[in-house]
């Protein structure tokens, strides 16, 4: 499980956060829910530790979702009623004393953006501006020349439609119209990995320097993510970089429950342990 | 193809098989009936691209979309008009054949014939086989 660093910034500043959450604690559980595009979005549990606030936000994807299948059962739709949807839980860790986050990574649940809209709003008529903004890594340079054993490259690419820029780049119709079949996927993700002993033969500088030249970041480049499990040594703890945005990230080893759902207190735990090992970097 | 080839090629060909008709003194044939053939053919394909052109705006498809959305539909479109304006020209070209004397057509007139009958049948190529692919992609 990957686990995020994140700044809460708060417009005005005094914004007490705190009571925000109360009042989403205080609604019974059918008028916390948000409508976000086709889903909802809700904050469903928390539990406090001092001044952490651990919380669970859970999305509801209400069109489609996974089947149930068993090695001698074929795969088929769970029974739910017109009212449910599939539950995608995100952990979130909110610090009251320095307004740092630390935020379960799930591509299908609740994203930072939409945690950060859904409390700026909850109450409609005391609407706030909370952004949640990703704690960069300043040291990646030194990381990606020290860390040379390489184990797990990992690269998300959204293949580029058709725009005005490959008409300004001089193509021709002819090319533009065979061009279109190939712009249907939204997004492409390639990973490569090797034994922890034995590493990729990988220069993660110049993996770092090839990302540049695309676009970094920007919106222009096609590539969305790209991130890497490396090491000093074998002896080393890995250590995920994020190559494009030079997020700061770790990954939790975690054991799915009996019901193949990973258990809200082991995901409280990670949260926890990621904040108390980040806390050097909360400045 | 890059785009300065693929504007430029049903004209540039055209071009290159007048120069060589007109270097190579080939004759044109004398008599009427190549000018009637020529006008049938050129109103042919004048219809035909009205129709086309029709069918390019009415098509809809998430993919015609994004097309519709860049500067290459406008692209598409003018070539539609260049290959319609190209079947009319020769046909009008065809149409004032019939006011030379049909036994002594002037030397200039079979250099045009040439260069308009190509210009006319390269355009309509290049945008029949753009809309085949644009159809077969959408």
């Amino acid at each position: 499980m990957r686990i995020e660093l994140y700044k809460l910034n708060k417009d005005p500043r005094a914004f007490d956060v705190g009571a925000r959450l109360q009042s989403v604690f205080a609604a019974p559980l059918e008028a916390r829910n948000r409508k976000r595009g086709a889903d909802f979005i809700r904050l469903e549990t928390h539990e406090q530790r001092g001044n952490l606030w651990l919380c669970d936000f859970v999305r509801l994807r209400m069109d489609h979702g996974p089947s149930k299948a068993g090695l001698s059962q074929p795969a088929q739709g769970f029974d739910l009623d017109t009212d449910q949807g599939f539950g995608e839980e995100t952990a979130f860790l909110w610090d009251s004393s320095n307004d740092w986050c630390v935020v379960q990574y799930n591509h299908h649940g609740v994203r930072p953006t939409a945690i950060a809209e859904y409390l700026s709003l909850f109450i409609h008529t005391d609407p706030v501006a909370l952004e949640l903004m990703p704690k960069l890594d300043d040291k990646i340079h030194a990381k990606l020349r020290a860390k040379k054993l390489v184990t797990k490259v990992t690269l998300s690419v959204a293949p580029k439609e058709l725009s005005d820029d490959d008409f300004d780049l001089g193509g021709g119709l002819g090319t533009a119209a065979k061009a279109l079949k190939r712009s249907d996927a939204e997004h492409i993700e390639i990973t490569i990995s090797a034994p922890a002993r034995r590493g990729l033969d990988f220069s993660l500088t110049e993996f770092a320097g090839w990302l540049k030249r695309l676009g970094g970041a920007s919106e222009d480049s096609p590539v969305s993510a790209a991130r890497a499990t490396a090491r000093e040594t074998p002896a080393d703890a890995p250590e995920v970089l994020d190559l494009l945005k030079h997020r700061i990230t770790t990954e939790a080893e975690m054991t799915p429950g009996v019901d193949k759902r990973y258990p809200i207190k082991d995901r409280w735990d990670a949260v926890h342990r990621a904040h108390t090992s980040w806390k050097h970097l909360m400045a | 193809m890059p785009r300065y080839l693929e504007r430029s090629y049903p004209y540039l060909i055209p071009l290159i098989a007048a120069a060589v008709f007109w270097r190579a003194h080939f004759s044109y044939p004398t008599g009427q009936d190549i000018l009637s053939a020529s006008i049938t053919m050129g109103a042919i394909f004048t219809g035909f691209l009205a129709t086309l052109k029709s069918i390019v705006i009415s098509l809809q498809s998430p993919r015609i979309e994004n097309l519709r959305k860049t500067k290459f539909f406008g692209l598409l479109l003018s070539y539609l008009q260049e290959a319609i304006w190209l079947s009319l020209l020769f046909c009008a070209c065809c149409l004032s054949g019939f006011f030379y004397d049909p036994l002594h057509p002037p030397s200039w007139f079979g250099v045009l014939w040439v260069f308009l009958a190509c210009a006319t049948l390269l355009t309509f190529h290049r945008v029949s086989s753009i809309l085949i692919a644009l159809i077969r992609n959408s």
